[in-house]
């Protein structure tokens, strides 16, 4: 795998388990610094998400891209602000273009990835990514 | 919002010309400190002021200024740059002020007038009419220019920053509702509510730059495409700017003023507003040198010409005509006939702007429901006929062959087996439809249909009598048709009566209007003057163009007839009576309605079956998803009443009904709705009519619930079409409707059952569901509902089994971003889940997991149903605060829901102990 992509993919998952201190040149931890923290997450983990091959098989997952624009329930108005705080992520973290084609209305793979390469990342993020649920994620009756 | 149209008309080029009757010229002078720097000399560049072409001047203030109606002289004080502003009074020899504070509150009184002995107040020389600027707190006060005074050039534009009125850089919207000829009638208001709720606003939204030197610009900008937006450069004048070197940056010359629109629409409406409707024509392109006009236009051309050609290779459905047409809605008719070679057999543009393009979007339009609604397609209807006629104008130069063309299409192409000129007659709405028809005559009285001996009247138009019913004599029809039309207190009246037969002939029979018996409710005995009937068994039947001679048309008609108008026209003519009629009882008392609802089924009607038809169009998901909206028109407060098509068509069912206090009421309401969509202008009557008569359907909501069960009964409609209609009347009504309703309405229903939006949109009527709500709708967190297999897998340890999660009754988690939720949850338990792992992940995402601190400090800050919770953040560890977070959000939600709270919820206490003895 190329090394750049390893890295990205190494800041993902130290950033989204609270079990690890991230490094100093974590790229999530930068763009944290300069923008919203909350819009850093949640657009990056709406990304790591759809290459996660355990959210795969929930009800609206579609491999050829993770969609932004959601008619059914977002207005025109909200898209504008989402699509442009994807631009501003893009903007901080331009590794995400590694792995990622940021579009008007969806996020694709970026065109120089093979269909192995798409594997390989999948693969990756499943071993890689395994963070225990803490008991406050559930909710019981 | 500033109303950035003042820059439109600043920019106009023709603002000058004679001919535009632009002779009055009244300045708004802001009085801050440089009009004070400046000595108070008005015309001064240095002060700001508003240029105002025309009088009275107040007409078009409304909106950004109140007028300040103060009896007493203007005074200021400064301090610096703040000046602020008192008015002086002198009465008995004893001087007061008064703070503009004061004097613009509606009860100033005696005790407002101090005598400030500590100020220094400084008179002002303009005292003529002042005006108060609310958002940038400056009065401004008029100043009358002399022509003398007009200080503008020819070959370029003035350009003054100040001249602006204070606009400044920043994002602004364009107001180009009002400029396309928009009223303040109903069906306007309608429409503009709905194009500032959709996404209207952001087509709208102009970015304006502007450098501060004054200088000579070029009259028209450059036109620009930067990374996919339009940009305009006003730039300035390269030889008249003799004072000033113009900077050179970034590769080009400073440019005075920029200007980029978001959207393509935007661009479109604003050179309508600034150029084509003042009269420039994309065509002048001659018009001297140094305008820069000619590139200006060549680029418009260009980039409306790309548009329309990715729109038309982007057409994959019927539906795509709506963004076609669109843009066809702002381009200037002379640009179809521009250069001509459009129309030439070229291969690349003939097709996209051609003839065969203009009927290819004719026949696209009438699929779908023709409203004004969203886009306007009514309007762009109209103007595409209109194309044609100019296309046609340019292949032949004889009149009548160009008209007959038009006809002769309009009669032979057909839409489910109507003719489109009929197609079209029953499309349009209010002023369209009197547009149409006038079209329509226009075009006629210039072709050889306005000839009697017309091929097509042959077999179309013929005398019978009444008593022949098989129409088996068939004689000449009369030339001349006895009819007259009279206008008496409001009402129309004619002496016959015009219908359509089943080959779309029009059928005309002596008869006295049914509205005669209106008049006998209302007027009684005095009515009879009004009635006219004349003794006659005859029926002329005409084609819809014959040409009928009319004894005496007058301006009493409700459409104005001619001594010789087609049929149609008449028919068209009977037709607006009649709404005018339905609308001026209306008006003049509610309960005749009830009289009128006495004809009972009024889905029989013309126009609501037409609104049915568009209500259908959109139930299918065809058009605008699932909804159809109903704007009402309320005085103040522009609350927008929403009606999706399967309520209309639901009620529509159960019109009809016996004569009861609720099917009186539902009749009177379908009424109201279809006044609102025919705006008929009776803005308080149709929302208060339709308010009272959805409140008493829903007083009666028994009757209305036993109807709506007989109708699920029947499986015309299912469970959830039922509660939606109970919901929307009843929100209609003013029934105050929240969450609690429809959770205690439907406590076993499963949240699985329920489309997101209206999830999305139960949570937002309350505060503490509507952050979640928000972020679902943007994304930032995601709502997923799982069957009960799907949810346990999703949500495992791999240590955990299923049924282990089973056991610990499990019924919702929170991972990263997303919320899950069983399917089968009852919806008063799952929205408060719902809010409890919303909490959640808005919490992780904002990084409170991982940061101690700023958690316990965050919700140390929570008071809670009255009590700080800093004392238990103290006691809990980080994992107990972050569930405390989440239980406090779905304790808010329980109880503004007004859901019973189960033990661990009953108070605060109870709460925060089960934490603690749950949670590490």
């Amino acid at each position: 795998m190329d090394l750049k992509i390893q890295k990205l993919l190494t800041d993902m998952i130290d950033n989204f388990d609270y079990r690890v201190v991230a490094k100093p040149d974590n790229s999530l931890i930068r763009a944290k610094k300069e923008i919203e923290i909350s819009v850093v997450n949640s657009r990056v983990v709406a990304l790591f998400g759809w290459i996660d091959p355990r959210e795969h098989n929930l009800p609206d997952f579609n491999p050829n891209k993770y969609v932004i624009y959601e008619r059914d329930f977002m207005s025109q108005e909200v898209f504008e602000e989402v699509s442009g705080e994807f631009k501003l992520v893009f903007e901080k973290i331009p590794e995400l273009n590694y792995i990622f084609k940021l579009k008007e209305e969806h996020v694709e793979f970026n065109s120089s990835l093979s269909k192995n390469d798409i594997e390989e990342i999948y693969e990756f993020v499943k071993t890689n990514y395994n963070v225990p649920i803490r008991d406050f994620q559930r909710r019981t009756r | 919002m500033e109303n950035i149209n003042l820059l439109t008309t600043y920019l106009n080029p023709k603002k000058y010309d004679a001919s535009s009757g632009y002779r009055d010229i009244h300045y708004l002078i802001r009085i801050d400190s440089d009009f004070l720097d400046e000595e108070q000399f008005s015309f001064s560049k240095n002060v700001t002021k508003i240029l105002r072409y025309g009088s009275p001047i107040a007409e078009d203030l409304a909106g950004g200024f109140l007028p300040v109606n103060i009896q007493y002289p203007l005074v200021v004080t400064r301090n610096g740059d703040e000046v602020e502003y008192y008015f002086k009074r002198i009465r008995n020899g004893i001087t007061t002020y008064v703070s503009l504070e004061d004097a613009l509150l509606p009860n100033t009184n005696e005790s407002h007038f101090l005598p400030y002995n500590d100020l220094t107040f400084i008179p002002i020389a303009l005292q003529h009419l002042h005006y108060y600027h609310p958002e940038q707190q400056k009065i401004y006060s008029v100043e009358i220019a002399m022509p003398e005074i007009r200080v503008f050039g020819h070959k370029a534009m003035d350009y003054n920053p100040k001249d602006l009125g204070g606009l400044t850089n920043g994002e602004y919207e364009l107001d180009y509702k009002n400029a396309s000829g928009y009223t303040n009638a109903v069906s306007d208001q309608i429409l503009g509510m709905l194009e500032q709720g959709s996404k209207a606003n952001l087509l709208r939204k102009i970015n304006i730059n502007l450098y501060e030197q004054a200088a000579k610009i070029y009259w028209y900008p450059k036109i620009v495409v930067e990374q996919g937006k339009i940009a305009l450069y006003y730039e300035y004048h390269r030889i008249l700017n003799d004072d000033f070197e113009i900077p050179f940056t970034d590769g080009r010359f400073q440019h005075a003023i920029k200007l980029t629109f978001n959207h393509i629409e935007g661009f479109l409406a604003f050179m309508e507003l600034t150029y084509f409707r003042n009269g420039v024509s994309p065509l002048d392109l001659w018009e001297g040198s140094g305008f820069r006009k000619r590139d200006c236009f060549k680029k418009y051309i260009e980039i409306v010409t790309k548009e329309l050609e990715n729109r038309v290779n982007n057409f994959k459905s019927k539906f795509s005509i709506t963004g076609i047409l669109a843009i066809i809605y702002y381009i200037p008719l002379d640009f179809f006939i521009k250069e001509q070679n459009l129309f030439r057999q070229q291969k690349d543009r003939n097709t996209i702007l051609g003839e065969q393009f203009i009927w290819f979007a004719i026949d696209s339009v009438l699929k779908i429901p023709i409203t004004n609604i969203t886009v306007n397609v009514e309007d762009i209807t109209l103007k595409l006929f209109e194309i044609l006629q100019f296309i046609q104008q340019y292949k032949n130069t004889e009149n009548k062959q160009k008209n007959d063309y038009l006809l002769d299409q309009l009669l032979s192409k057909t839409f489910e087996g109507k003719s489109y000129l009929l197609n079209f007659y029953h499309k349009m709405n209010t002023n369209n439809f009197v547009r149409y028809n006038h079209f329509i005559y226009k075009i006629w009285r210039k072709s050889s249909y306005f000839k009697r001996d017309h091929e097509v009247y042959k077999n179309s138009s013929y005398f019978t009598k009444l008593t022949d019913k098989d129409q088996k004599e068939k004689k000449k029809p009369w030339k001349m048709l006895p009819y007259t039309a009279d206008k008496t207190i409001g009402f129309y009246t004619s002496n016959i009566d015009a219908e359509f037969d089943e080959n779309d002939n029009i059928v005309f029979t002596p008869d006295a209007h049914w509205f005669s018996d209106i008049f006998t409710l209302f007027y009684g005995e005095k009515a009879r003057g009004i009635r006219a009937y004349i003794e006659g068994d005859w029926q002329i039947t005409y084609h819809p163009l014959y040409p009928v001679s009319l004894p005496n048309p007058s301006d009493k008609d409700a459409i104005r007839l001619q001594k010789i108008s087609p049929a149609l026209l008449i028919k068209a003519s009977e037709d607006k009576g009649f709404w005018n009629n339905v609308g001026t009882a209306a008006s003049y008392t509610f309960d005749i309605l009830t009289s009128l609802s006495g004809f009972g089924n009024l889905a029989k009607f013309r126009h609501l079956a037409r609104l049915a038809d568009a209500a259908g169009y959109v139930k299918n998901g065809i058009r605008l998803k699932n909804t159809f909206y109903v704007y009402k028109a309320a005085k103040g407060a522009a609350a927008a009443i929403e009606i999706s098509s399967g309520t209309i068509n639901i009620l529509l069912k159960i019109t009809g009904l016996e004569d009861t206090e609720f099917g009186k009421a539902l009749t009177n309401f379908l009424f109201w709705l279809e006044m609102l969509t025919l705006s008929v202008d009776l803005t308080d009557a149709i929302s208060g009519g339709l308010k009272l008569n959805a409140k008493i359907i829903s007083k009666e909501s028994d009757l209305l619930a036993k109807k709506l069960d007989e109708l699920v009964a029947a499986k015309q409609i299912d469970e959830a079409d039922r509660a939606r209609v109970i919901k929307e009347v009843e929100e209609i009504g003013g029934v105050r409707y929240k969450i609690d309703n429809f959770i205690a309405r439907n406590p076993k229903r499963k949240i699985g059952a329920i489309r997101k939006n209206d999830i999305l949109k139960e949570l937002k009527t309350t505060i503490s569901g509507e952050k979640v709500a928000l972020a679902i709708q943007k994304k930032e967190i995601k709502l997923i509902r799982l069957d009960e297999e799907e949810f346990y897998k999703t949500i495992k340890k791999p240590s955990e089994t299923i049924e282990s999660l089973k056991k610990d009754k499990v019924v919702a988690s929170q991972i990263k971003d997303k919320i899950y939720i069983r399917n089968d949850s009852p919806v008063n338990k799952a929205f408060g889940e719902i809010v409890h792992e919303g909490q959640h992940a808005l919490d992780e995402l904002a990084g409170l997991f991982d940061d101690s601190v700023a958690l316990r400090q965050q919700t140390s800050q929570i008071t809670h149903d009255g009590i700080s919770m800093k004392s238990y953040v103290d006691k809990m560890t980080d994992g107990q605060v972050i569930e405390l977070r989440a239980r406090i959000a779905e304790r808010e939600f329980l109880l503004e829901a007004k859901v019973a709270l189960d033990e661990n919820y009953n108070s605060v206490a109870a709460m925060v102990s089960f934490i603690l003895k749950e949670y590490k």
